[in-house]
């Protein structure tokens, strides 16, 4: 996967598979090893996919400033709701047809806490015919809300294989469909990962505790 | 004063593959391409994007040449392609231009290969 995505040109790589805080150290050694061998930034991440608020939380206090992104599923409301107001959390991934309403309050949330939600496009890859289209409908929902609360989006291609990797120009290509603008396809592939980046970076490297800002 | 009007744009995608030696032949190209639109875009949509597939001499790099209306459209059903005639494969546009004389313009610039060498002449061109 990385070889194609260094002949997509594509800058960087969020890693997933960081969810294990015990095997941490092993897991950064192999990353830099392999970092050498290809011209890709390579980030950590970690998808949490907890049953319960407390096994998140308690996840999240053990990953947090070891690795670059923290990611939660939003499986329940419950979750979805811990993960909304929990700050330290970077991702909220939506995956296709959650078993909780999508409200406008869930997007005014994650914009009030700075907390991006997550679409990966490689579902509409994998879909066809009448799947996709209903995909592309929950897709343009959820847009349509980021849009109008004015909340963080990402589109990421959310590739298991390598040939559902996507460049910039093909994901903003993808992106339309879904009735996003050019300002809010270039904030929600480049400009929103390269903010919770470098905010993480910083945060990894200081000894700053979370929510101090530096003015 | 005769309007044209249609007018046409001319798209050059990148074929990426782990395997170095594939090789794809016009009409694959052209029928995973059109399939890709009707898929999206149904009977109507492919039918208005008179989509055409140039070859060029670069076994990785190909044009789409189709209306200017369609241009996204194409761009869209090309980014959903992940296999030509089972092999799998990624489709990424590089550039959009208006003529065929940019084309060569802008490959030879930014892609750095030659212009006579990585195009064929319109005549040459398979039409479908």
């Amino acid at each position: 996967m990385l070889k194609a995505a260094e002949k997509l040109n594509i800058k960087g790589i969020a890693l997933p598979g960081f969810e294990d805080y015990k095997q941490l150290n092993e897991k950064h050694k192999l990353l830099n090893e392999v970092k050498s061998m290809f011209r890709v930034e390579l980030y950590t991440r970690a998808n949490i996919s907890a049953s319960s608020v407390k096994e998140a939380v308690k996840l999240v206090n053990k990953l947090r400033r070891k690795i670059d992104l923290i990611c939660i599923k939003a499986f329940n409301k419950t979750l979805i709701d811990y993960a909304l107001r929990d700050k330290r959390v970077d991702l909220i991934l939506l995956e296709p047809y959650p078993n909780f309403k999508i409200t406008a309050s869930l997007f005014s949330l994650a914009r009030q806490n700075d907390i991006a939600i997550e679409l990966h496009l490689a579902h509409l890859l994998r879909a066809e015919g009448l799947p996709r289209s209903k995909l592309i409908g929950f897709y343009k929902l959820i847009t349509a809300y980021s849009t109008k609360e004015d909340a963080p989006l990402i589109l990421s291609s959310g590739a298991k294989n390598w040939y559902e990797l996507r460049n910039f120009p093909a994901l903003s290509s993808m992106s339309k469909v879904l009735g996003l603008s050019k300002e809010a396809i270039l904030d929600s592939t480049i400009n929103y990962p390269k903010k919770i980046i470098s905010r993480n970076t910083f945060l990894k490297s200081s000894k700053l505790p979370c929510g101090v800002e530096v003015l | 004063m005769p309007v044209k009007l249609a007018r046409n744009r001319y798209v050059v995608f990148k074929l990426t593959s782990l395997n170095e030696e594939q090789e794809f032949s016009v009409s694959e190209l052209f029928n995973t391409l059109q399939n890709s639109l009707l898929k999206l875009y149904g009977e109507v949509g492919a039918s208005e994007a008179k989509l055409k597939v140039i070859p060029t001499q670069n076994p990785t790099l190909f044009i789409a040449k189709c209306s200017h209306k369609a241009v996204d459209k194409i761009l869209t059903a090309a980014s959903h392609i992940t296999s030509i005639d089972g092999k799998n494969v990624i489709v990424s546009p590089v550039l959009t231009t208006g003529t065929m004389k940019k084309i060569r313009e802008k490959l030879k610039t930014y892609l750095s290969i030659s212009p006579e060498a990585g195009m064929k002449k319109p005549s040459q061109t398979s039409e479908h």
